[in-house]
């Protein structure tokens, strides 16, 4: 397993991508095995050289994705790593210093260009949560509104339903003759109704609506 | 028994579209077995009464007790008594849960992988029903019935993010979700553009019809539906229907008995789940799926225990 990793390292850091392509060929390599979201949390880790509990079929995949990128189509062996690094040793040898000197400066900006993207990625995960969290508040902004509209749709169905009540009711007026019979009797007698009139909590109504019920049904 | 007298105005008041009626028809089948009224039930009962509902979550065995204590206090408000307080312990809950029916339609993530890979139906060397398969993947990634039926083709938008292309969803809820899932993308794709969808018929040979003109994401087909709606009305009989026509199979779940539930929320489980514990917590998990809380997705973990192991 270890030689397998060390022969990723290796890859990716011979492959000629810019570093946002590496993220995205291991995120796209990586999804066959992980869910595509820890993928692309995984992807900045596995840059950084860090291979934490990675799945041997999930390396297997990536040596190969790299190694078909680098034109390479078989997987890397320990042997041409090696010969690789004997290679790269001579190469240095023969190297002035001030091809060395540009060799460091070259790699530090490839550092600095690695923290830059990497702080960008952070950032737009950052965003990426607040859109989630505001995706939140929305919700719960339209959860009341909902409810509102219900009550007052409630509202509206009950004048709604008063209204129509109103509608098939009849207006009677009740004749000052009646009113003053009802008191009468209503002082000797107790009672309570006089042909249209009637007394409700000691008062007898000028005018009311009765409820037709034969056009109600 | 005082529940008799009080059921029927409970109903009346407290409509039955939250399931109530159900809840309370369950009360009062119990009281009848055991011939102990609901105010003098205690864990045993309660017990028995829950069970009743063959439930595979926490979730909706919480929401039938809570209905119970709501009626319990309704009798007693009325009655001018005091109210009991029908309290059961968590691991009760679990306890109740039909574990190997629940594992039986959870999926890992290699499940999900080999599912797909089934329904990309073949002809001539080309998938040909990506609604049926795109369904899949949506529930995988969290969308409800609903949500996948009011998604309109512009609700869709194709985003650049660092040289990866990512499908953004905007829901008829007002969620946004994203999609990095490269296959999904594809097939959303391929669903906006196909016109024909092709079945296996009754008589097991392939046939092809066209879907209705429509905004929306997933269409239904011309033929074999009487309704006028140009929006797909149900995803999940048409799921199921892909799963046995297409003689869909994978060792470990009960692939006819999966619902769209059970897709949704076999991801939240493999995302809780302890190897991946170092990536996902439940707050993480909670904003990816637009949830208000994490109360709602804290037993999952231990679902994802017995599907993955303990750590």
């Amino acid at each position: 397993m270890n030689e397998k990793i060390e022969s990723l390292k290796e890859l990716i850091e011979q492959s000629e991508l810019t570093i946002q392509q590496k993220i995205n060929k291991i995120i796209q390599t990586l999804q066959r095995t992980e869910d595509p979201i820890k993928a692309r949390m995984l992807s900045e880790q596995i840059l950084n050289g860090e291979f934490g509990d990675l799945e041997e079929q999930s390396i297997i995949d990536m040596i190969n994705a790299f190694s078909n990128e680098n034109n390479n189509k078989s997987i890397v062996t320990n042997d041409k790593v090696e010969e690789t690094k004997d290679n790269e040793q001579i190469y240095d040898e023969k190297d002035d210093s001030d091809t060395k000197n540009m060799k460091t400066l070259e790699y530090q900006i490839k550092v600095l260009q690695s923290q830059l993207e990497s702080s960008e990625y952070n950032n737009n995960k950052t965003i990426k949560e607040l859109e989630l969290s505001s995706n939140l508040a929305i919700k719960e902004l339209e959860e009341s509104n909902n409810k509102r509209i219900k009550e007052l749709e409630q509202t509206n169905n009950k004048l709604m339903s008063r209204l129509s009540l109103t509608k098939n009711s009849k207006l009677i007026e009740v004749s000052d003759e009646s009113i003053n019979e009802l008191y009468i009797r209503n002082l000797e007698t107790a009672a309570t109704e006089y042909k249209e009139a009637f007394i409700i909590k000691g008062i007898v109504p000028k005018t009311y609506y009765k409820i037709n019920n034969n056009e109600e049904k | 028994m005082r529940t008799q007298k009080y059921s029927k105005l409970y109903i009346e008041i407290y409509d039955e579209l939250n399931n109530k009626g159900n809840v309370i028809k369950n009360i009062l089948k119990t009281e009848k077995e055991l011939n102990i009224e609901l105010l003098d039930w205690k864990e045993s009962e309660l017990i028995i009464f829950l069970k009743k509902f063959e439930s595979i979550s926490p979730v909706s065995l919480r929401k039938n007790l809570t209905t119970l204590r709501e009626f319990a206090n309704y009798i007693c408000k009325e009655e001018n008594i005091e109210t009991p307080t029908f309290t059961l312990d968590e691991s009760v809950f679990m306890s109740l849960i039909d574990v190997d029916k629940l594992l039986s339609v959870t999926l890992s993530y290699e499940q999900f992988q080999n599912i797909r890979r089934q329904l990309g139906m073949a002809s001539i060397g080309e998938t040909v029903n990506y609604r049926d398969k795109l369904i899949f993947e949506l529930a995988w990634n969290g969308l409800t019935e609903n949500e996948m039926r009011m998604l309109l083709k512009t609700d869709v938008e194709f985003v650049d993010r660092k040289g990866m292309e990512v499908a953004l969803l905007t829901l008829c809820t007002g969620k946004l979700v994203q999609i990095d899932d490269a296959e999904v993308i594809e097939d959303i794709k391929k669903c906006i553009v196909t016109n024909d969808i092709t079945r296996i018929a009754k008589d097991g040979r392939m046939k092809t019809t066209g879907y209705r003109d429509s905004e929306y994401l997933l269409r239904p087909g011309k033929s074999g539906a009487s309704s006028t709606n140009n929006f797909f009305g149900k995803p999940a009989t048409a799921l199921k229907g892909a799963f046995i026509k297409q003689d869909i199979s994978c060792e470990g779940i009960d692939i006819f008995d999966i619902s769209l539930d059970d897709i949704r929320r076999s991801r939240l489980v493999l995302l809780l789940a302890p190897k991946n514990e170092k990536y996902f917590d439940f707050k993480t998990v909670a904003a990816l799926y637009n949830l208000k809380t994490v109360d709602a997705i804290k037993w999952y973990r231990l679902i994802s225990d017995m599907k993955y192991g303990v750590k």
